[in-house]
């Protein structure tokens, strides 16, 4: 990327205005992602380049019973910091497998969720978890749960022309709590996954469970996730039998390599084993 | 573009194109050599500095954050006591980085001795792997730092009681 | 940036931060297939002070002098790997080069590349060795029980500090090359031959090295040639320096292999025969090809002695950047095979792994390849039972394969874990084909004031090596350490003393500070001071290679290891974390215990990256842009406990390299614990837990 114009703005509204100036403008974060570019290439399009590093209170983190509220300027070491509890313990294991601790005092909560060309680790367990978006652009404002974000292909399909501005993030126990990547810790692999799945009980039974994974795309199935709530626990084997058979189907029509799909299988059985061992347990 | 900033505790000022990475500059425009330019990606850790207080690869900032920041090389923090412990700690051990690491695996680990005085080895060993290189022994590197923290705890004792 | 000129001759300063006043920048423009004919190179209007440089431009001959006769310094007409330099810009300014360089178009007649390997032509085959021991066609008759197997390892990046490069400046009438290399002299004379002047007018003076994993053989002798040539014809003192990127998919790398083995056991479960195919993938280029077989051959057995033996290697060519030399040379490929059969004779026959070797481990007195007979004591016995004592081995061992077999009925959802060993040794002072035509010197000077000069063209990666030449001296000349010092290493003022590589700086650049030391000591006091004293090394009977057979001794002594890796594999990703690696060491003695066990242990780190992390990413021949940021390491964080265990030594023993010892044992200790963990064969490394993931599913 070659840039020829920077722009700082001091607070949001200057950064809107900024924006709505000039729609082509890049936003630039912490910057680990836009500037990780390695060897100079040819020059593309000589850009704008828009950073909200300047932006305080884009920086601002609250909680009330119900949610976390992050500012997307919060870098990753700083929601490290929080203390322990403030933001649920999945979502800050995988904050803490990416990258270095130098790479995190750099990397923010906002640049991770708004890459586009494939999910990055925050993105799974947040959108799991339901987390919204407020996503600003000239005076107006919405919110959007990141599942919106997830095109009909699986891949990110990110808000043009706004900005992200906070991620609120609903609170709640959850009485399974996965989040692993597969493939290459800390670093930003191609051959990485994410596998997320939060799961909640009532009385001995599934009352909601979601299941994500993210490799090239991202793979949630609503419909299968309904089927499974009411489900008495443990899961008896017919029940995990017909729901990996479900997640198969699901694969193939979702046309996904094949190795991914089995890995995906795997996991999906390991983590229906992991919620009955829970419960027995 | 012209940054105006402040570098190893001194105020200066140069230009700089918009896509300087600060790296760059550091070598380029003042000559300081300390922080290397290697992968300029991020993952070797070679260029660390330290950026308001925060040790970052400095190959990922951008020239334009620079402006009105505090910039500290290994060149303004060898003049420094917490330096002197890290050098005599890490000496002890015989864990003496070469001089491609050394900047960045003393940043490195004065950044953590900030956070955490008494680090364990998992947590010296967690920051360290920010530093890449083939020649590292783990263990060597948990005294040379535990040594310098030792150090710097008797050295703040000691100030503190005179 | 204005520098003081002094400082590009100086001896500390890395590459990188080297300038000098006015000098020019070099890049290079590269093939942008894999093989094919050059038909055109189109270079755009250059700006004033700007040039590009063809390989008609090389005043001297277009091709490395020592050892590469057929690596062109700039392809002329054929291309043979993606990425091989074709023509070079000069010039002031970085980023206008940069510009230039994306507008020069170079257009090549495309081939079919060749990238098969595995199974190979004849036209392929760059080198071939094969002997034979005993006589293994009755063997194998009399052979209660044969069985195959085939062992693969894949390449590896040397990831050295720093890129590589080459500074080309003037000093008077010379022309000085600086760079890191492990073979001064190589720089030298590839330099000399490519300018077409004469030795004394070009000298070298090396920057540091860092570790170099044995990276910095040759290829820098080649970016050493584009700096002096940018230099000579531009009038400017010239410098090169690679992208991480470049250096990444561009320099050589490690050498894949396959070795196919096929071994017979009698009633009693004991190893008569073996048979071995090892097939070295050297890329487009191999200046080091004969050495990695021929030392692959010669241990094909690893720690095992086996009365009958057939051996045949191969080092073929392919379309891909040049794969060669890397820590642990060629014996490592074929000490994975061998150990990592040994390990699965032992499953199979449901016995203990140390105990079935212990039968079958190298003595003094067991033949060798060459029909000579082994006349170093070996310590693997020894070895074996340190390690079976601090390692807890029989105990675990014994528990995960119960674990393992009743794993198989029921799919347990814990972690499975697993342990392995593996035993090797690390030839010292191989007699190497491609060193035998030289000869290596060191001198040493005592001077008035009783300080002592080492002056040599051996290149120590690190400190420690340092301080055994020098403690070396001091002890033999009863001199204070402290004034022994190394001279800095400069071709026209240092002896020749071959290339830093394998354990050469122990086992001859030590030794010959100590020959040259003695040879003081006994004109201490008959002549007058200074008294200087040269000793030098000819590589005595190199080894034969005859069809079908090799004669002469292969190596002047052994260091003997074993090595026991315990991981499991993380349930969720299947990805091994390392539980503990136990390292039992016969080194000889130790010189410094501290240096040893640093050495060790980041060799360890290293030869793990290489069991399930470090994968290059070829496809199609190369490696995509920007393969540097996915290439898995493992990290500092991650690093198991290393426990390293010397097997005692007297001071009269003699000193030997250690250095290579964890990438011989460590990757057949971590593949059969591997294949203990997850029930695989532990055939190939690395070892990757996402496709075993992937695997689970179908099973
Ligand atoms: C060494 C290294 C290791 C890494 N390892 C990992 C890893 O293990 N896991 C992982 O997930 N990632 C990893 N990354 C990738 C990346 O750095 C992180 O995902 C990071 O969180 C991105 O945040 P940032 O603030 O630096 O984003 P930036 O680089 O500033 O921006 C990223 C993208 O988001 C857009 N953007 C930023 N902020 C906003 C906003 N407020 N509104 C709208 N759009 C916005 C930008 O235009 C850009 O397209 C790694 C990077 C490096 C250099
Ligand atoms: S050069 Fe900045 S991290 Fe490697
Ligand atoms: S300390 Fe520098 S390469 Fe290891």
């Amino acid at each position: 990327m070659r840039i020829d114009e920077v722009i700082v703005p001091a607070t949001l509204s200057e950064a809107l205005s900024a924006l709505k100036r000039n729609p082509d403008a890049v936003l630039c974060a912490g910057g680990t992602e836009l500037f990780s570019e390695g060897p100079a290439g040819p020059a593309d399009r000589n850009r704008t380049l828009i950073s909200l590093h300047g932006i305080q209170e884009l920086r601002h983190v609250s909680r009330t019973d119900l949610y976390v509220e992050v500012g997307s300027m919060t870098t990753l070491a700083e929601l490290l910091a929080l203390k322990e509890g403030f933001v649920p313990e999945t979502l800050r294991s995988v904050v803490h497998g990416i990258g270095t601790f130098a790479v995190r005092n750099l990397a923010t909560l906002g640049g991770n969720l708004s890459v586009t060309d494939r999910f990055r680790d925050c993105f799974p367990i947040l959108a799991c978890m339901d987390a919204l978006a407020e996503y600003r652009q000239g005076t107006a404002s919405r919110w959007v749960n990141l599942n919106r974000l997830i095109g009909p292909r699986g891949t990110p399909e990110m808000p043009r022309g706004e900005i992200l501005t906070r991620i609120r993030i609903p609170l709640g126990g959850w009485d399974l709590g996965i989040a692993h990547k597969l493939g290459f810790p800390r670093i930003n692999s191609r051959k990485s996954s994410l596998f997320v799945a939060l799961a909640r009980t009532d009385k001995r039974a599934l009352s909601d469970i979601r299941i994500l994974y993210a490799c090239d795309r991202a793979l949630r199935s609503r419909e299968i996730e309904s089927s499974l709530a009411g489900k008495k626990i443990p899961l008896l084997p017919r029940d995990i039998e017909s729901a990996v058979g479900a997640y198969a189907d699901y694969c193939s029509h979702a046309g996904i390599r094949e190795s991914s799909a089995a890995r995906f299988l795997t996991l999906v059985r390991r983590a229906f084993n992991q919620l009955n061992e829970g419960v027995t347990a | 573009m012209k940054l105006d900033f402040i570098l190893n505790g001194e105020d200066v000022s140069c230009q700089a194109e918009a896509g300087d990475r600060l790296a760059y500059i550091l070598r380029e425009r003042f000559s300081l050599l300390g922080a290397k330019e290697d992968c300029r990606s991020g993952h070797c850790g070679l260029c660390m500095v330290s950026l308001n207080g925060r040790a970052v690869p400095s190959c990922l900032v951008p020239a334009f954050r620079v402006r009105g920041a505090e910039v500290v090389t290994i060149e303004g923090f060898e003049l420094t006591d917490d330096y002197a412990d890290l050098r005599d700690g890490f000496r002890k051990a015989g864990a003496e980085p070469c001089e491609f690491c050394r900047g960045a695996v003393f940043l490195s680990a004065a950044a953590l001795l900030d956070e955490r005085p008494r680090p364990e080895a998992t947590e010296i060993l967690e920051h360290l792997s920010a530093v890449f290189c083939r020649c590292h022994d783990p263990s060597a590197l948990v005294r040379g730092v535990q040594t310098a923290a030792e150090l710097r705890a008797r050295r703040m004792y000691f100030r503190a009681n005179r | 940036m204005p520098r003081d000129r002094n400082e590009s001759l100086s001896a500390d300063i890395p590459l990188s931060d080297l300038r000098d006043e006015g000098m020019i920048r070099v890049v290079t423009v590269r093939a942008p297939v894999c093989r094919g004919r050059i038909t055109d190179i189109e270079v755009p209007r250059l700006p004033r002070g700007y040039r590009a440089i063809r390989a008609e431009d090389i005043p001297g001959e277009n091709r490395l002098a020592i050892l590469g006769f057929d690596i062109p310094i700039l392809a002329r007409d054929r291309v043979a790997y993606a990425g091989e330099p074709v023509l070079l810009l000069a010039g002031p300014d970085p980023a206008v080069l940069e510009d230039l360089r994306s507008t020069v178009r170079v257009s090549v007649q495309e081939e079919e590349p060749v990238l098969e390997w595995e199974s190979f032509s004849p036209e392929q085959v760059i080198q071939r060795r094969s002997a034979v021991l005993g006589n293994p066609e009755k063997a194998f008759e009399a052979a209660a029980e044969v069985l195959e197997a085939r062992y693969r390892t894949d390449s590896q990046e040397h990831l050295y500090p720093e890129p590589q490069g080459a500074l080309a400046v003037f000093d008077y009438d010379k022309l000085v090359i600086r760079c890191a290399t492990q073979w001064p002299f190589h720089v030298r004379d590839c330099v000399r031959s490519v300018l077409g002047v004469k030795p004394q007018e070009v000298i070298v003076r090396p920057t540091p090295l860092g570790i170099p994993m044995e990276g910095r053989l040759w290829y820098p002798s080649v970016l050493a040639c584009h700096a002096a040539l940018a230099a000579v014809l531009c009038r400017k003192p010239a410098r090169i320096l690679l992208s991480r990127d470049e250096d990444f998919r561009f320099t050589p790398k490690k050498a894949r292999s396959l070795v196919t083995l096929r071994a017979g056991l009698d009633p009693s479960g004991t190893l008569t025969v073996l048979e071995a195919v090892v097939v070295l993938n050297t890329g487009a280029y191999a200046p080091l090809a004969s050495e990695l077989l021929e030392q692959a051959c010669l241990q094909i057995t690893g720690s095992l002695s086996i009365p009958n033996l057939r051996v045949q290697g191969y080092a073929v060519r392919t379309n891909t950047p040049p794969l060669g030399a890397f820590s642990g040379m060629g014996a490592a490929h074929s000490l994975f095979a061998a150990e990592s059969l040994a390990s699965r004779i032992a499953r199979d026959r449901e016995e203990d792994p140390l105990e079935w070797r212990a039968r079958h481990f190298l003595r003094k007195g067991s033949p060798l390849l060459t029909g000579e007979r082994l006349r170093d004591r070996t310590t693997f016995e020894e070895i074996g039972s340190r390690l079976k004592a601090s390692s807890d081995f029989a105990r675990k061992h014994g528990s995960n394969e119960l674990i393992r077999k009743r794993r198989s009925a029921s799919r347990s959802e814990e972690a499975p874990r697993g342990i392995g060993i593996a035993f090797g040794y690390q030839a010292n002072g191989a007699s190497y084909a491609a060193l035998a035509s030289g000869t290596f010197t060191v001198e040493t000077t005592l001077n008035k004031d009783l300080s002592l000069v080492i002056s040599t063209s051996a290149i120590a990666g690190d400190e420690g090596i340092r301080s055994i030449w020098r403690s070396t001296a001091a002890g033999i000349l009863g001199v204070p350490l402290g004034r022994v010092s190394i001279s800095e290493v400069d071709t026209a003022s240092v002896p020749d003393s071959g290339p830093s590589m394998l354990s050469r700086n122990i086992s001859v650049v030590n030794r010959l500070i100590e020959r040259s030391c003695i040879a003081i000591r006994s004109r201490r006091f008959r002549s007058p001071l200074p008294i200087a004293s040269r000793a030098v090394h000819r590589p005595r009977n190199p080894l034969r290679w005859e069809e079908d057979a090799v004669r002469g001794y292969p190596f002047e002594s052994l260091s003997c290891c074993g090595a026991v890796v315990e991981l499991e594999l993380d349930t969720w990703s299947m990805e091994p974390r390392i539980l503990g690696v136990w390292l039992c060491v016969d080194g000889g003695r130790i010189a410094s215990e501290r240096f040893a066990r640093g050495t060790l242990s980041s060799s360890t780190l290293a030869a793990l990256g290489q069991c399930f992390r470090e994968r290059l990413p070829f496809e199609e021949g190369r490696v995509a842009e920007n393969g540097y940021r996915e290439y898995g390491l493992l990290s500092l964080a991650e690093a198991p406990p290393i426990e390293i265990e010397f097997l005692p030594w007297s001071d009269t023993d003699p000193l030997k390299g250690i250095g290579e010892l964890p990438f011989l044992c460590i990757p057949a200790a971590f593949a059969s614990a591997a294949a203990q963990a997850s029930d695989l064969g532990g055939e190939s490394l690395p070892f990757d837990g996402a496709e075993y993931l992937a695997g689970m599913e179908a099973v």
